[in-house]
């Protein structure tokens, strides 16, 4: 059974991934935000 | 799963081992903390942003020109609405975030402590900064909050202060909101579905997701602005090929779900008081996350029904025209179910309730004159009147800012294990109520009749109204003072409350903590059924 500091790590390992995830989201909304303008130049 | 994820076997830590003074909200990582510094920065923001607002009234209490002079009133008006925006509304929910989403969803703290620190403290030097703007050559900015160009491309100083500002604000709205949405995904305690989550963390969730998509944008469009002031771009400027059109369109694309990212936790709030007042369960659970999910997709196609006077083809138009009528379906799905909730409940009126109550009637309000505000014949003759200022404050203050007080009323119990004073509170909701009435109602027909927005003079045919409108917003502002009182004395002299302070809350923080919560609470988590 794990322990609670192992649960801990892998709670962080997750909520790492999800930030990421997240924040690859607000850069694509950037990019094709960009991508738009760009074309509209 | 287990059930505990931390070794301390013992349920709530109730010593708080944490420094002191000013290095303990520096330095702080505990969700409590930072949730209580968004919504005292907030409300400084709101006396800030308010105060302003006084100016604007003070300056329209008579026709003619006689507190300030036009520049400095359209300063006013712009930082007016920065301000209240970003400044007051949005921390304000951010706050009630922070103190309630680990402890409604069992989690110990938020996802990312140190990243919800820095969140908060972006948040200071970014106020500061529009602030100071007003001491800069050539004053703060004065295009209204919306930026448009050329104005914003041809303003002094201030304007590169609030467009850093703007920078950090959205900065800090896309870090909160990767934790918050971290937090409902991976903190929830066992046995707790998405679908078993109280309603205002699902309206975080959307909330989050809006903001992840919406901030990103606005940051280009005055990252544009920069350039085009600075850099040699020509992107809103038809001498070189750009087109001032453009930045309406992205600035909307950010603007109108922004509406919605100050509306739907505003939503998550009245959620939970009408039913705990009502003392019976939400009605229709399930319909009101698709009807808050529904909203929040629509919040993108409608962006343009803010700019039917640019010309746009009337194709263009006609969609829009349809696409902001749709939202009235999910909008309405709530308001029934708000309703429907208190159907046959066994109500009472305390404060939190009268505040929900007040939010329903005055909201549907600002949502019709919304409705209105869509028809593209109406909206031309209506375009930057006073008639948008009425709806748009009927949505942002009776809607948003009725439901943070209907917020902080509800939970202060639980944040301070003190009761606010019942009289007063109730003194604040009547007077916030009537004065608010005064103040915004009377703009409807202003509106009606031809007034313009972000005018400081008008024709001798609008002084009534405008006195009473202004007699309205001081009695408003004076109201807030009150409401200052009420907090300061709960907090210091208010009597004990109990861990549920209210019969019909049944979230995990009324059934399962004690008040005032601890400041570290469900370090183990709890089982949910």
């Amino acid at each position: 059974m794990s322990t609670g500091a192992e649960l801990n790590k892998q709670r962080a390992r997750k909520n790492l991934r999800t930030a990421l995830v997240l924040g690859l989201l607000a850069l694509a909304s950037l990019a094709a935000f960009a991508h738009k303008v760009w074309h509209l130049g | 799963m287990s059930t505990a994820v931390h070794d301390h076997p013992h349920g709530h830590d109730d010593h708080a081992h944490h420094p002191s003074g000013l290095a303990r909200y520096l330095t702080t990582t505990n969700h409590k903390d930072i949730g209580t510094m968004y919504l005292w920065f907030s409300f400084a923001m709101f006396l800030t942003g308010g105060v302003m607002a006084l100016v604007i009234r003070a300056e329209l209490f008579q026709p003619g020109l006689q507190v300030v002079n036009p520049d400095f009133f359209n300063q006013m008006t712009t930082l007016h609405g920065l301000i209240m925006v970003f400044g007051a509304i949005m921390p304000a929910f951010v706050g009630f975030a922070n103190w309630q989403i680990p402890m409604m969803i069992g989690a110990p703290d938020m996802a990312f402590p140190r990243l919800n620190n820095w969140s908060f403290w972006l948040l200071p030097p970014a106020a500061l900064l529009l602030v100071t703007s007003l001491f800069v050559p050539g004053g703060a900015a004065a295009a209204g909050w919306t930026l448009y160009p050329p104005l914003t491309v041809q303003m002094g100083m201030g304007m590169d202060l609030a467009i850093f500002a703007v920078h950090i604000l959205g900065m800090s709205s896309i870090l909160g909101s990767i934790n918050i949405i971290t937090t409902l995904l991976n903190m929830r305690a066992p046995g707790m579905t998405l679908m078993k989550m109280p309603l205002f963390c699902w309206t975080w969730l959307i909330t989050a997701y809006l903001l992840l998509a919406a901030m990103p944008v606005l940051a280009g469009a005055v990252t544009m602005i920069l350039t085009d002031r600075h850099f040699g771009t020509h992107f809103f400027n038809p001498a070189g090929g750009g087109d001032p059109v453009l930045f309406q369109h992205i600035f909307w694309f950010f603007g109108h779900p922004e509406v919605y990212i100050i509306a739907i936790p505003a939503f998550g709030v009245i959620s939970q008081v009408i039913p705990a007042f009502s003392r019976k369960p939400l009605f229709g659970y399930t319909s009101m996350v698709y009807a808050t999910a529904s909203i929040a997709i629509l919040s993108f196609i409608v962006w343009a029904h803010h700019m039917y006077t640019t010309g746009m083809p009337v194709q263009a138009q006609l969609f829009f025209m349809y696409a902001t009528s749709l939202i009235a379906v999910p909008t309405g799905v709530k308001v029934f179910n708000w309703v429907a909730t208190m159907w046959k409940g066994s109500l009472s009126f305390e404060t939190p309730m009268l505040f929900a109550i007040g939010f329903l009637f005055l909201f549907t309000i600002g949502g019709f004159t919304g409705l209105v505000l869509a028809i593209v014949p109406i909206d031309i003759q209506l375009h930057d009147t006073y008639y948008v200022v009425a709806h748009f404050h009927y949505v942002m203050v009776a809607g948003a800012l009725f439901a943070a007080f209907a917020g902080v009323y509800f939970w202060i119990p639980k944040w301070t294990g003190r009761m606010y004073d019942e009289t007063l509170g109730k003194w604040h909701f009547w007077l916030s109520f009537i004065f608010f009435n005064m103040a915004f109602f009377v703009q409807h027909f202003l509106g009606l009749a031809g007034m313009p927005r972000r005018i400081p003079d008008y024709a001798l045919q609008f002084a009534d109204f405008n006195m009473v409108s202004s007699i309205g917003a001081f009695g408003f502002g004076l109201a807030q003072l009150l409401f200052l009182y009420v907090v300061v004395k709960c907090i210091r002299s208010g009597e004990q409350a109990p861990a549920k302070a209210w019969e019909g809350a049944d979230t995990l923080e009324w059934t399962h903590l004690p008040s005032p919560a601890p400041y570290h609470s469900f370090e183990t988590p709890p089982m949910v059924k």
